[in-house]
């Protein structure tokens, strides 16, 4: 039986006060209260302490009230709690003896229930204080990975616990469960392996707090254990667990309320903090790709040429995630006159990828202007490319050069879709077909080299797989057979006509589906002058 | 020698939970004692010269500026430690806190760790 000290229920002072006034009605009788421990608490008359201990010693095993005519003993028993004995010596009458001692324990009972009562609001106070505390700690922290051992740290020493740990996953959207906040274990003590790792995974899935308490059987190193979950509405974060070694005390209802409490606190700061990375890092992504944007528009021409016996109609759609297309005319130097015509798109997105393609761009312009034919000029950038290309980035491309007087048309790909030509006339779509790999990734290589000669009324249509692939709302893309339908509908009513056939022909197939890669299109008509 | 506690509250039930919170440092030997209002508080501390004071601030007829002022003040007793218990969400006045001579102030509901933590420190026990 555990011991309640005797001084928590009364104070000497009164307890001599109230056996004197017993001692009154029982004249000639010694009164005695002791501690469990036999020792004399309060007294009334002269009493001995080998006396005291023989009338204990007489009494205490086993512990039972002794009414012996000219002494009597009667121990002090408060809820299960051992407090001590009152003991009397003298001429005592036995009505009155069991008035006393019932008085007494009556009086004792009383400040028991009373402790017990100030007992639970301390607890009260304790978890207010703790979910106080735990607010204004967590509340204020918008790092996931600072909050657990804010939490445990402070579940701890309020709920008073061995070993504890706060699991959850490695990122949000995970399930494998990570510990992201220890206390009182190391490794060696497998505190969360074996009936321990079956409550954890339980509780995770379920969302229903658990208490364990025969795990003394177990390799455990503690006896019993309080799992709850981190929950926010009916999503399960992750767990809070808490460990007690000594099998008496068992966690209770009350603790189990509290670490509730204080994990819907901890799921909602864990939560907010996640919102908050995850906001971060949609900013810094949206900056990224807007500035890609940014440098990627700059880089395309301001307007079509404006040449006479060609017509130009050019189009760029960026998509929110992926940039990388572009296209440019320049004149060529030297006679007779020519145009060079290129498509590209690049890899990745972002400013990476923009700045691949602002290197990519001037290569090609620089070679290009050094008068080489299509497939020189490609092969010799796709050399420069690959002998500084640390970031993994490739590109496709297709450059033409067009001689402006006669409508003859070289050209070379490297690896980017054949332009569809669209002679006067004809309800068929004719691919420039040139074989070629694409750039920046292997060096040497050898790309073919065609010809064609434009015809008064011919229509060239480039693009990029944005086109080809824009997709409907069952993930069909828009494709080669589409293009080449819509293209040759409006030749005759000249490039601008073509290119906003096409874009409506696309549009009218993907409908509302959101546009997932760069769309880039442009269409040269040769006309009269 | 023989610390003293004084717990001084209007409310029983502050009292009651104080006490019992510090209730495992009478094994050290200290002593516990309470008063219910100011008037009773003073006649303890005269008498008595406690320690430590735990002392409601919110109090009818004396309160607990009063009584932290008298003691400090007029009684010269500079050596004994007042806590001023302040109810939360109530601004504790800190510069009248200071003008009377309070030593620290904490507010209730009060944390019981905390509590008896503080006044290991201030007796030097522990």
């Amino acid at each position: 039986m555990s011991v309640l000290p005797l001084n928590r229920l009364i104070k000497r002072n009164e307890a001599t006060a109230w056996l004197t006034q017993f001692s009154h009605l029982m004249p000639g009788v010694k009164l005695a209260l002791t501690k469990a421990d036999g020792d004399l608490f309060a007294d009334i008359g002269q009493w001995h302490e080998a006396e005291l201990a023989e009338f204990l010693a007489q009494a205490n095993s086993p512990l039972r009230g002794l009414y012996m005519g000219d002494w009597a003993l009667q121990p002090l028993i408060v809820n299960d709690h051992w407090v001590g004995a009152l003991v009397a010596f003298g001429p005592l009458n036995e009505a009155g003896w069991q008035c006393l001692h019932y008085t007494l324990t009556l009086f004792l009972h009383e400040v028991a229930e009373k402790r017990s009562l100030a007992n639970e609001a301390l607890e009260r106070y304790r978890e207010i204080n703790l979910l106080y505390h735990i607010t204004e700690t967590i509340g204020s922290n918008l790092d996931p990975d600072i909050i657990p051992q804010l939490v445990l740290t402070e579940a701890v020493r309020v709920i008073q616990a061995d070993m504890g740990a706060i699991l959850l996953p490695s990122a949000e959207n995970r399930a494998d469960l990570k510990v992201r906040a220890s206390f009182g274990y190391d490794e060696t003590d497998e505190f969360l392996e074996g009936v321990t790792h079956y409550l954890i995974e339980q509780v995770y899935e379920t969302g229903h707090p658990e208490i364990f308490t025969s795990l003394s059987l177990a390799s455990s190193p503690v006896d019993v254990i309080l799992c709850v979950p981190l929950k926010i509405r009916d999503h399960i974060l992750g767990i809070i667990l808490l460990g007690r070694k000594v099998q008496q005390t068992v966690f209770t209802a009350s603790d189990e309320k509290l670490l509730m409490a204080l994990a819907n606190q901890t799921a909602i700061a864990i939560d907010t903090a996640w919102l908050h990375q995850r906001e971060i890092k949609r900013q810094r992504l949206d900056k990224e790709l807007a500035l890609g944007q940014q440098i990627q528009l700059s880089l395309l021409p301001e307007s079509c040429p404006t040449i006479p016996g060609w017509e130009f109609a050019a189009i760029y759609q960026s998509a929110r995630q992926v940039g990388g297309d572009f296209y440019d005319f320049f004149e060529l130097p030297g006679e007779p006159r020519r145009l060079g015509l290129l498509i590209a798109d690049v890899t990745g997105k972002g400013v990476p990828a923009a700045l691949f393609m602002a290197f990519s761009r001037s290569i090609i312009r620089t070679i290009a202007m050094n008068g080489g034919n299509p497939a020189a000029v490609l092969e010799q950038t796709n050399r420069l490319i690959v002998q500084d290309n640390r970031s993994g980035i490739f590109l496709t491309a297709f450059y033409a050069i067009l001689e402006l007087e006669t409508g003859k048309l070289i050209y070379a790909s490297g690896g980017h879709n054949w332009p569809l030509w669209l002679p006067q006339g004809q309800l068929e779509a004719q691919e420039l077909a040139a074989e070629g790999f694409l750039l920046g990734a292997f060096d040497p290589i050898t790309l073919q080299e065609q010809a064609v000669q434009l015809a008064m009324n011919d229509t060239l249509v480039f693009f990029t797989d944005g086109v080809t692939e824009a997709m409907n709302a069952v993930s069909e893309l828009f494709g080669d057979d589409r293009l080449q339908a819509v293209a040759v509908t409006k030749t005759t009513d000249g490039a601008e006509a073509t290119l906003q056939s096409i874009v409506t022909g696309v549009k009218q197939f993907t409908q509302n589906t959101p546009q997932s890669d760069d769309f880039t299109l442009f269409v040269v008509k040769r006309v009269k002058a | 020698m023989e610390r003293k506690i004084l717990i001084v509250d209007d409310e029983s039930h502050i009292r009651l939970l104080i006490e019992q919170t510090l209730e495992e440092l009478e094994d050290d030997g200290v002593l516990l004692f309470t008063a219910s209002n100011g008037a009773e508080a003073l006649e303890i501390i005269e008498a008595e010269k406690p320690d430590l004071i735990f002392l409601d601030v919110m109090m009818p007829k004396v309160n607990g500026f009063d009584v932290c002022r008298i003691v400090k003040h007029e009684l010269k007793l500079q050596d004994i430690y007042i806590v001023m218990l302040t109810a939360k969400g109530q601004e504790f006045d800190k510069q009248k806190g200071q003008e009377v001579g309070a030593d620290i102030y904490m507010t209730k509901p009060f944390d019981p760790d905390e509590l008896y933590e503080k006044a290991v420190e201030i007796l030097g026990l522990g």
